[in-house]
């Protein structure tokens, strides 16, 4: 029994079949061979647009009949593969084709499901993949919206710990000035009893009060992400699938590694979430197909870590801007990402600087201190000499450098009070012209009692260049928190200082006055 | 309801009121992002208590609210992870509308829990067609307006939709329609 079709039937049956004659002549084809490859025309030979995969058979057409043999085309212009099987009705051949079952990626664009015979097993396979894409895309788009909820936070967090830690500092150093006076005023007035009293109340009132700003700091740094000595290569190596899948489609990451066990000292999720800020704001400047590239290098005493895209790249305003809070060019954008990748490099005495990228796009250059290298900082050029005299060889040099004017001065007359030929600074360079100073007229420091955070410099790295030029100085380090710097094993003292504390850890350095 | 309707809802709700807003809602509807996971199976009422919510806070009547949601869950479903699902479902209205089924059993066949409705194309005129809608839930007839008036705003037509049917076996719509500028 035959079925008569007509053409209609036949265009919804096989949206995809072609009618040719016994020469392979092009007598007609379907709506979707006709959108799919717009150069077909009817009078073609089917072989000048495919490629037959058994042309041993298309010889044999004119006797084949009634088994239908399986037949492939692949489009010689575009990627598109067809197979089905071959029909003879009166002299023509209907090649009922349909897309491959399982069709490649390349094939799936432009495709629609009217391109499909509604039986054909294939539809179902495409809807899947097509399921299984967009399941793809919304988890990464999770991911994402997760990543960025979680940068929000830790920017919050280093925000609310950063005023925080402000805050206790200089509520400690201020605490330190009245405790030191009291003292003096305590030492001066020792017949006075009244006097001596209410000194010894102010004393432990500051004790109290730095209590509470200890607390302070405590409850609002993140006890999560400890310090730890580590390889940046390893870990950059290590984390390169969760660095991928930061990348949206079109987007390839490599990495450039050039600083096999140059070892770092940081908090490990800080660093990744650096490279996440950096990575996400790369993937936002590249529109379509990219590429990211991370590369690392030791320069001198530094790691450095770059990360560069050829994307968009920022114009001059907006790199003068990029590190402000709040600064975003993207619509959606916190302003906090770049904002937090700075506030890390700072606390970990590193830098970040935001370049053009030579060829196009941007680059980020992180620069973090390399942990081995730290004792041979001494790049810290000195004032000129003070001209201040030099004490007697017999009593121990203690220089002192704080930048509190009031508690430096009560520190050294306490100081000398115990017997100490004490040299005071305001800021590191001063400090360092001490040192040299007094090691050109050989009577090197015994000792250094440095605080840390300072508005002109950073107290361990003057300790560090101060020791690169005496040896054997002792170091203890005063501040109103406990520095995250590396610190070798200095004695610390939290401020406000008590004097008998502090005279008692110089005892111990330089032996009993 | 499957959570990526409740995404819609919110991203609905935030390009018109913004975030801060959107978290009073949340806070009002005793719901977290917890309740916003795409492909995470919720309960129907939560779904409607949420609309509820975000009706009264744009000043629209429910039934309006769920025809507005409608229109917009096209542009949601066209923009997103979804978008080349619906282009691959139909290039013109009717075409897609009469693909919804097929499409829509491909997304039971992956989220085994949906219960997803059917749209036939009933009748084809001369700038008109009628489909029939049928659904397991009640009450989503305004929604449903608001899906087809989205459709044809998604294929550049210019027309209207109109529900002139609503029996036992389902709602019948009529959509008129020519091509947009």
């Amino acid at each position: 029994m035959r079925f008569a079709l007509d053409s209609e039937d036949l265009g919804r049956l096989f949206p995809s079949h072609i009618l040719v004659d016994k020469h392979l002549n092009i007598i007609d084809f379907g709506a979707s061979i006709w959108k799919r490859l717009p150069d077909l025309t009817k009078g073609d030979h089917l072989e000048d647009h495919f490629i037959v995969s058994n042309p041993e058979l298309l010889n044999a057409l004119p006797v084949i009949s009634a088994n239908m043999p399986s037949i492939q085309l692949r489009s010689r212009s575009r990627p598109i593969t067809m197979t089905g099987v071959i029909i003879e009705s009166d002299g023509t051949y209907l090649l009922a084709l349909n897309p491959s079952p399982i069709p490649d990626p390349t094939e799936l664009t432009g495709l629609r499901m009217s391109d499909l015979s509604p039986t054909d097993p294939s539809l179902d396979n495409i809807l899947l993949i097509k399921m299984q894409d967009a399941m793809i895309a919304e988890a990464k788009e999770m991911a994402a919206k997760l990543t960025a909820e979680r940068q929000k936070s830790d920017a919050l967090l280093q925000q609310v710990s950063r005023i925080s830690g402000c805050l206790a500092h200089d509520f400690n150093n201020h605490l330190s000035i009245i405790k030191l006076n009291a003292q003096r005023l305590a030492q001066e007035a020792s017949n006075n009893r009244q006097i001596a009293t209410i000194a010894e109340i102010l004393m432990e009132t500051t004790t109290r009060s730095s209590a509470i700003a200890s607390s302070l700091v405590t409850l609002s740094s993140s006890q999560n992400d400890k310090r730890r000595e580590f390889v940046a290569d390893e870990i950059l190596q290590d984390s390169l699938p969760y660095l991928k899948s930061l990348t949206s489609d079109g987007i390839e990451l490599i990495l450039d590694l050039d600083a096999s066990g140059v070892k770092v000292k940081l908090g490990q999720a800080g660093f990744l979430n650096c490279l996440t800020n950096l990575i996400l704001n790369s993937c936002d400047a590249i529109l379509g197909e990219g590429r990211i590239e991370i590369s690392t290098y030791q320069s001198v005493n530094w790691l450095v870590v770059e990360v560069s895209d050829n994307g968009m790249g920022l114009g001059e305003a907006a790199l003068a801007q990029a590190f402000e809070p709040y600064f975003s060019t993207k619509e959606k954008g916190t302003g906090l990402g770049l904002a937090s990748v700075q506030d890390f490099m700072t606390n970990h005495g590193g830098t970040v600087e935001l370049l053009p990228n030579p060829v196009s796009g941007a680059l980020a250059r992180l620069k973090f201190p390399i942990i081995q290298d730290l004792e041979s900082v001494a790049d810290m050029a000195p004032l000129a000499q003070t001209g201040l005299p030099i004490g007697p060889s017999d009593q121990p040099r203690i220089l002192v450098v704080d930048d509190e004017q009031y508690a430096l001065e009560a520190l050294v007359e306490l100081l000398e009070q115990e017997g100490y030929h004490v040299a005071g600074a305001s800021s590191p360079r001063e400090g360092i012209g001490l040192v040299q100073e007094y090691n050109e007229a050989d009577c090197p420091f015994d000792a250094l009692l440095t605080d840390v955070i300072m508005p002109k410099g950073n107290g361990i790295i003057l300790a560090h260049a101060a020791r690169a030029m005496s040896p054997d100085l002792k170091v203890i380090v005063m501040s109103g928190m406990r520095p995250e710097e590396a610190m070798p094993d200095w004695p610390f003292l939290q401020k406000p200082l008590r004097l008998e504390l502090v005279t008692e850890t110089l005892s111990r350095l330089l032996g009993p006055r | 309801m499957y959570g990526m309707i409740h995404c819609a809802v919110r991203e609905m709700f935030v390009e018109q009121l913004g975030a801060t807003e959107w978290a009073a809602l949340e806070r009002a509807a005793k719901i977290t992002a917890a309740d916003q996971i795409s492909f995470n199976v919720y309960n129907d009422a939560l779904t409607m208590r949420i609309l509820e919510e975000a009706a009264v806070r744009l000043g629209l009547d429910m039934q309006d609210c769920l025809e507005e949601f409608g229109r917009y869950w096209i542009v949601f479903a066209g923009k997103g992870s979804f978008k080349s699902m619906m282009e691959f479902t139909g290039d013109d209205i009717m075409t897609f509308i009469s693909n919804l089924d097929q499409m829509h059993r491909s997304v039971v066949r992956t989220l085994t829990k949906a219960q997803m409705p059917s749209f036939q194309v009933l009748e084809k005129g001369d700038g008109y067609f009628t489909v029939l809608y049928l659904s397991e839930r009640n009450g989503l007839g305004a929604f449903v307006t608001g899906l087809l008036k989205g459709l044809l705003d998604h294929f550049n037509q210019i027309g209207d939709v109109k529900l002139i049917k609503d029996g036992p076996v389902g709602l019948e719509y009529k959509i008129w329609h020519r091509d947009g500028p």
